[in-house]
Parts: C-alpha cells; structure tokens; sequence
C-alpha cells in the first residue's frame, strides 16, 4: 500500500542501492581477505537464526529461548546425514525438517504457557538438547568434537563455496520471512500477540498460528546451523549453549525483534564485538550482556525503531491533531 | 541408598534456597530473574578472597559476603530493573538474562576460571541415627530449613504482606499510602542474600566455579516451577525433591540421566500442571 | 428467519448470577441490545460466542447449537463480533487489519498460494477489504499503521474488520462508543447499507439511543441479567420498566 507512483526518483535510488549492495556481496569474495569473507559469513549465519526470532519472538511474541539447540541439530544433523552419503541440500532439508518436528513437539505444550514459563520451559529444552549433542557421541562425536566435510560449488575454492551458501541461505530466508509478514501467516501471528483476546473470534486458531511459528523459526534456526557448521568447519556441544543464545538474542533484538532488516544489523554488531574483544572471553560475554541490556532497556524496538520514530516526530510536528492519546493504547484493556 | 537420600537433601536444598530467592522477587516485584544465581556467586567469591588470599575469619568473611550479595542485588534492581519493571515479562525476562551474563563476565575477568575451595569450618561428619553424615551435609539443609522457615515469618509480616498486595495490584497499595520502592529494595536485597548463602553452601561443599550460576539457576526455576512460583514450602520442598531424584537418577540409571531429571521434570510439570505440583491458582494471569 | 436464539440462558461467574433465563431472537436486520451498565449485554455476547459457556440454556445459531471448543468453532460458523476497546494490531496498517478478518480463508493450502502470490482467494480478500474501507471513508488511510488513528477510526476499522468475510451473524458491542458526531455518521450510514445488501444479522449493544433507533428496527433490553422487554425502539424506550431501570425509580416517578 505504497502510495509512491511507480516511477520517482527515490525509488530510482533505491533501486540503484540495492543494485550496488547486491553486486558488492556477490562480489565480496574478489574484495575482502579470506579471513574478513569468514566473518562475513559468520554474519550472514547469525542473521539467518535471527530472521527465525523475529517470526517467533517479534512477530507471535513468544519468548522462545532454544534457537542455539535448533541450530545445534542442523549443524549435527547436516553433517551426519552428508557423512552418511546424503547430498548436502538434501541432508539440509532433512535436518530442517527434524527441528522443525522438535520445534512443534516443544511448542505443543507450551502453546499454552505465557510469559517467563514459557522462557523457563524452552530454556530447560535448550539444555537438554545440549545434554544430547554431549551423550550422542555416535554422531555428534560428543565432547571430543566432530569434523564438518566443506561443501564445494563448481570450481569455487572452499571460502568461496562457503560464502555463497551463506549468503544464498540468508537472502532466501530473508525474502521467504518477509513475504510471510506480509502474508495472512504474519498478519495471524502479530493478532496473537498484541490481540489475543480477538483471534478466535476471527476463526484463527492461536495454537496453530503458535506452532507454525514455532516449526517455521527452529527450520530456519537448523538452515542457519548447517551454514554455521560450514564455516565454523569443527563442532563441539558447548557451541551450541548459552552464549551462542544471547548473541542471536542480541542479533535478534538490536536492529529491531519486527524488522526482517533487523538481523542483520544484529549479526554485524555481534560479529564485530566478537572480533573487537577476540581474546578474552569474559570481555565478549561483559559486552553482550551489556549491550542486550542496553536494547531491551531502552530501545525494545531495536535501532530500526529510530527512524520511524523520528518520522513519527517529524508528522507530528507537520500535523498534531491526527492521533489522540488513545489511539497508542490499541491492545490495552481487558475484556469485559 | 541412604546415602543418596542424604546427598539428595543436600544439593536439594541449594535449589530450594534457590527457589526461594527467585519466588521471593518473583512474588514481590513479578520479576523472574534469571541473573539470581549470579548475583550470589560473585558475593560468594567475595567470601573466598576474604577467607583464602586475605586469611580473614569464616565468621567474618559470610557476613561481609551477605552485605555484598544485598547490594548487588539492589545495584540491579535500581539500576537495570526498575527501568523495566512496567513492561511485561517478555522484557524482564530478556533483561534479567542480560544481567545474568554481564555479572557472570564480570566474576570471570575478576576470578578466572579456576575452581576454587572454601575452607569452612565445617569440617567431619556425626552419626545421626546409625547414618554416618557430613557437618556440611547437615549446614546445608539446616540452612535450607532456617530460610525457609525465615521467609514463612516473613511473608506474615507487615511488611511481607504489604510485597504479596503489591505483587497483586501495584497501585492500590501505593494509595494506602505502601512504598513501592522500599518493599522492592527489601525483597531484592533478600533474596541477593539467600542467593549468597545458596552458591555459598554449594561452593564450600564440592568447589567454587564460574559455572555454577548458570547450573544452579535452571535448578532453583525448576524447583520454583515444581512448587507452583507462588508458595514458599512449595519451592522448598520442589528442590528437596529434585535434589534427591537427581541422585537416585544418578546412582540407579547413569549419570547422564543425573543431568536430565531436572530438565524432564520441569517440561512435564509445565506440560501436565502449569500452577506447579503444590501451587495454587493464582488470581492473576502470567 | 431467525438466525440467533436464545433460550433460557443462565450466566454465572463463581455465585454471580450475570443471565438469568435470557430469551432472545435476532433475525436478519438489526437488533438493538440496551441495558444499563453491568446489565450484562456483554456476556450475553461472550456467550454467543463462546468466550464464556452459559451454566444452562441452549443458544443456536442458524438453528444449529453452538459447538463447544471456545471462540474458533463459532466463529467457523460465521459469528463475527467487535469489543468494547477496539482489539487491533497496532504495528500493522489499516488495510492488514481488516485483512485479519479474512485470513481464515487463508489456511491450509491457501497460505501457501498466497505466499508465492499466487493466490486468488487473497486477492479477492484484499479488494473485499479495500471495498469496506472505501464504503467507510477509510480508503486514504489503508496504508497507516492503525495505532497512528484516533480512536473513533480504529472502532471503525474493527467494524468493518468483522463484516469483512460476509458472515451471517454479527455482534458489535458499542460501535458508536467515544465517536464524535461526523464519526457516527461515517459509521451507521454504511453499516446499514452493507448489513441491507449481505443479508446480514447484526445484534449491537448501543448506550446511544438515537443510533439505536436510527439502525434497529428492534431493541431488547437487558436489566440484571434478564431481558425487560423488547420492541421497536420507541415504544421500549416509553417502557415504564426500562424508565425505571435507566433512570432509576424517583426519576421515573416525575416522567411518567
């Protein structure tokens, strides 16, 4: 529902932008070293789990806290499955599909929890799955660690394979959240979320919307996984644990837990404290935890939020009669 | 078998004190903290330099380590929580875990990684009706039975009265003329206190690592979720149980099924009986 | 033909008794539903629509009993109802709201066709959509996010959210609640005329008498959980009873 003509110039520079910015990463492996391509692809892996959070956490409201789990089975379960002889998009798909399962059997009884039970039920999920990546020795290899065969393109090196799986997973994803945000799926889960009380009314079953978010962010969390196993090249459980949640935590919330931009911003930042603070742990941890507090303390909509803020500050000034006070407390109240 | 019982009862009542802590601040500021555990492991790290490098008395190191446990716990809540407390748990819940892993940074870069032992004097073991038990077996759960008899008081109090009301309803208290703030502060700085006692107890009964937060905290939820979040006795006995079905699970199945009995636990309770094994209903939805 | 009927429906919340033997009909048209605060119209709607089940009575709905199960299986069988505080998503615009309405038609395959943009269906949910919000002056603001509107606008939207997949029955509680004048105007004149052309049963709880009469042919009005009396609105209103109810005894007594 644009109401820009089809032709304008700002369109023409978007346009022209997004050309740029398209070609820049196709071509990035001709620009940058090896090693700032694999920190490029340490982005585009991070963002691809976010895009996952935004559908669950931004846009059905749902603290889920087990995306490190469900990538953690799609690194593992990619890596058996080529092991076992499958074609990599193949085994992709099928480990996909096996978080995606996960996904509904966690989500199944918490569909019906709020709130922090929900945070503490998915958070004791994420735990037990990285019991089961240690205790799976068989196929994860278990403490000792498991060796990621590299995917090859054509005649692309190995960087260059990997860059290209990264970056074609990220811009699928992308363009498949986005046109769900745009879609009746989208529409369902944001009702959910800020008006739960009126869904069923509408013939929209929450439960449904709730587990289809919960399969469609653990797939995406596996894809984003088995593109990490890729570039990471060398798997170990605790990977898979606590720290890996708070930076898709902060992937996901600093741009902004709604936009299917936001990720990305995200992923940029959190790989770049990553490198920034590359020797010491504790640093990178005092860091995450510092900036997830900032966000959630004072930009809850993520920096994506500023510039529609500041687009809403300048209408107001154009124009201070459009919106009464009321009109920001749609979802307030209760049914009576 | 006995035994285990007893060494069940004891790491139980680490998750019970726990869980205490987490319903105490849950029950007065509607605030699940995630960050609880690390806010007494740092105190109880502060108590190890005071005993160990600084040679300074037991006695006199726990309650500096109380002290500092009670304002940290007022350092989070005034400054990252309070910003946040109008919003719903969607917010709370992601800031508590924020703090959770800035104040577990912060205790690695001081600390390090290396486990450390407390000495306490706490030392040999009794007899207790023909079952030979460790000195610190028996701190911990008389810890665990004192804190929670403690909170039973407590929570009769005036002031423990005034937390449940305001939990309630935060502003027809504030109109009878209750201040908000200061029941926070108050509960805050308790539960940093038994938080303290909680990473204490376990650190001086086995070792004292940078780990233990993060094992702990999941254990003190899952007892509190056992419990049903808003009863005291219910925590406490949620984390007895827990703590002595882990160690059956440990010695009868395997060790790795040690680890998943807490985790099980708490997706079939959540699953089967949201409210918790000995919760009430409560008046307002979460 | 009657579409909603209830008999004998009893309400009660713990020993709150809320309906006590509420008999009501609405055909196709519009019913007006009046009553003094706490009367309990809200639940009687809550009841219809499976947010609240009623303790006894039977309620049907196109001659069949409503199915259990909560709100979707009623809603299935077109019942659409509007809330007191309009229920929106505020992040989406206008157009996607009324869109809500229509995306239980979108499930299962369709959701798949209407992702790759190929759905038929979800093109004609938009232009029903774009339809309604022309019908009710909203056409320049089907791009805005709807927590940008003024209050009486996103009532509006809510309305035509509910009339959007043409359903046989709707219940719309306080649609003129908080709306000014212009507001009202924007509201009643297009809601008669899409209620006339899809044959629509409409019951609506109205505080406002003058859009009661000016919608409802017929008023039942409710009074402590039971129906006074109904009829054309002027003669309900003339009602010694819901004069005293309204206004309450002495008032009553000096305007007879």
């Amino acid at each position: 529902m644009t109401h820009l003509p089809w032709f304008s110039t700002r369109r023409l520079l978007g346009g022209l932008i997004a050309v740029v910015a398209a070609l820049l990463l196709l071509g990035l492996p001709g620009l940058v070293n090896s090693y700032q391509l694999f920190l490029a692809c340490l982005v585009m892996t991070m963002a691809t789990a976010g895009l996952g959070l935004v559908l669950i956490m931004g846009w059905s409201g749902q603290i889920v806290l087990a995306q490190a789990g469900f990538m953690g089975v799609g690194a593992y379960g990619t890596t058996s499955l080529v092991a076992l002889g499958l074609p990599w998009p193949l085994a992709v798909l099928l480990a996909g599909l096996v978080a995606a399962l996960i996904g509904v059997a966690i989500g199944l009884p918490a569909t019906r929890l709020r709130g922090f039970y929900l945070a503490i039920a998915t958070l004791a999920f994420a735990e037990l799955m990285l019991r089961i990546f240690i205790e799976a020795e068989p196929i994860t290899g278990g403490i000792a660690g498991l060796v990621v065969t590299p995917v090859v393109l054509g005649n692309l090196d190995v960087g260059g394979s990997r860059w290209y799986l990264c970056l074609g997973l990220a811009a699928v994803t992308a363009l498949a959240v986005w046109r769900i945000g745009r879609s009746g799926l989208g529409r369902r889960l944001r009702a959910v979320r800020d008006a739960d009380v009126a869904v069923g009314s509408l013939a929209i079953s929450a439960t449904r919307a709730k587990l289809l978010a919960f399969a469609l962010s653990a797939f995406i969390g596996a894809l984003a996984g088995a593109a990490y196993a890729q570039v990471l090249t060398y798997l170990t459980p605790h990977i898979f644990g606590l720290t890996l949640l708070i930076e898709l935590l902060i992937v996901a919330f600093l741009g902004g837990v709604s936009y299917v931009g936001g990720p990305f911003l995200g992923a940029v930042v959190v790989i770049g404290l990553r490198e920034l603070l590359q020797d010491i742990g504790s640093w990178q941890r005092l860091a995450f935890g510092l900036v997830l507090a900032l966000v959630v303390g004072f930009l809850p909509r993520g920096l994506a939020s500023l510039r529609s803020r500041i687009g809403a500050a300048r209408r107001r000034r154009a124009d201070t009669s459009t919106a009464t006070p009321q009109a920001r407390d749609v979802t307030a109240g209760v049914a009576s | 078998m006995s035994q285990q019982i007893i060494s069940g009862l004891q790491a139980g009542s680490w998750y019970a004190l726990m869980a205490l802590a987490i319903v105490l601040v849950l029950k007065a500021t509607d605030v699940p903290n995630f960050a609880m555990a690390e806010m007494g492991l740092f105190p109880a790290f502060c108590i190890w330099t005071l005993v160990g490098p600084l040679e300074q008395s037991y006695w006199l190191a726990v309650p500096a380590g109380l002290i500092i446990g009670a304002a940290l716990a007022l350092l989070v809540e005034r400054v990252a929580i309070r910003p946040v407390l109008a919003e719903s748990h969607f917010t709370t819940v992601l800031m508590t875990i924020a703090m959770f892993v800035a104040i577990n940074a912060v205790t690695q870069l001081v600390w390090g990684s290396v486990p450390r032992t407390i000495d306490s004097p706490f030392g040999g073991s009794v007899t207790v009706a023909g079952q030979v038990v460790d000195a610190e077996q028996l701190v911990s759960i008389g810890a665990g039975v004192a804190v929670m008899l403690g909170l039973l008081v407590f929570f009769r109090s005036r002031i423990g009265v005034q937390m449940q009301a305001i939990a309630e309803d935060r502003v027809t208290p504030r109109l009878l003329g209750v201040s908000v703030n200061r029941v926070f502060r108050i509960s805050w700085a308790l539960a940093g206190m038994i938080a303290t006692v909680a990473m204490l107890l376990q650190g001086q009964a086995s070792l004292l690592t940078d780990q233990n937060g993060a094992g702990l905290v999941i254990k003190g939820f899952v007892a509190a979720t056992l419990g049903g979040f808003s009863s005291v006795t219910g925590a406490f006995v949620g984390g007895l149980a827990l703590g002595v079905a882990e160690n059956l699970a440990g010695d009868f199945i395997s060790t790795s099924a040690k680890s998943a009995v807490a985790l099980l636990a708490i997706v079939v309770v959540l699953t089967l009986k949201p409210r918790g094994l000995f919760g009430r209903a409560r008046a307002r939805e979460v | 033909m009657t579409v909603l009927d209830l008999s004998g429906v009893d309400v009660r919340f713990g020993g709150n008794q809320v309906l006590s033997g509420v008999d009501m009909q609405a055909a196709a048209g519009f019913t007006g539903l009046i009553g003094p605060n706490g009367a309990g119209k809200t639940t009687v709607f809550n009841a219809v629509t499976g947010y609240v089940r009623p303790t006894a009575g039977q309620i049907r709905i196109g001659g069949q009993p409503v199915p259990p199960g909560g709100p979707v299986p009623v809603a299935r069988l077109g019942v659409r109802r509007t809330f007191q505080t309009p229920r929106l998503v505020g992040e989406l615009d206008v157009l996607s709201n009324v869109l809500t309405g229509l995306d239980s038609e979108l499930t299962r395959g369709h959701g798949l066709l209407e992702f790759l943009g190929i759905s038929r269906r979800a093109r004609a949910a938009r232009s029903r959509a774009v339809e309604l919000l022309g019908a009710f002056g909203l056409a320049d603001a089907a791009g805005e996010p709807v927590a940008n509107l003024p209050l009486g606008s996103q009532k509006i939207v809510e309305v035509a959210r509910a009339l959007a997949s043409r359903p046989s029955l709707v219940l719309l509680d306080e649609p003129a609640a908080g709306l000014s004048a212009a507001d009202v105007d924007r509201l009643v004149e297009p809601l008669a005329e899409i209620g006339r052309a899809d044959g629509l049963a409409v019951v609506v709880i109205e505080h406002d008498l003058e859009v009661v009469s000016r919608l409802c042919p017929r008023v039942a009005v409710l009074h402590f959980g039971r129906i006074l009396t109904e009829g054309p609105p002027a003669q309900v209103v003339a009602h010694p009873d819901v004069v005293t109810a309204y206004l309450g005894a002495s008032v009553a007594a000096v305007h007879p």
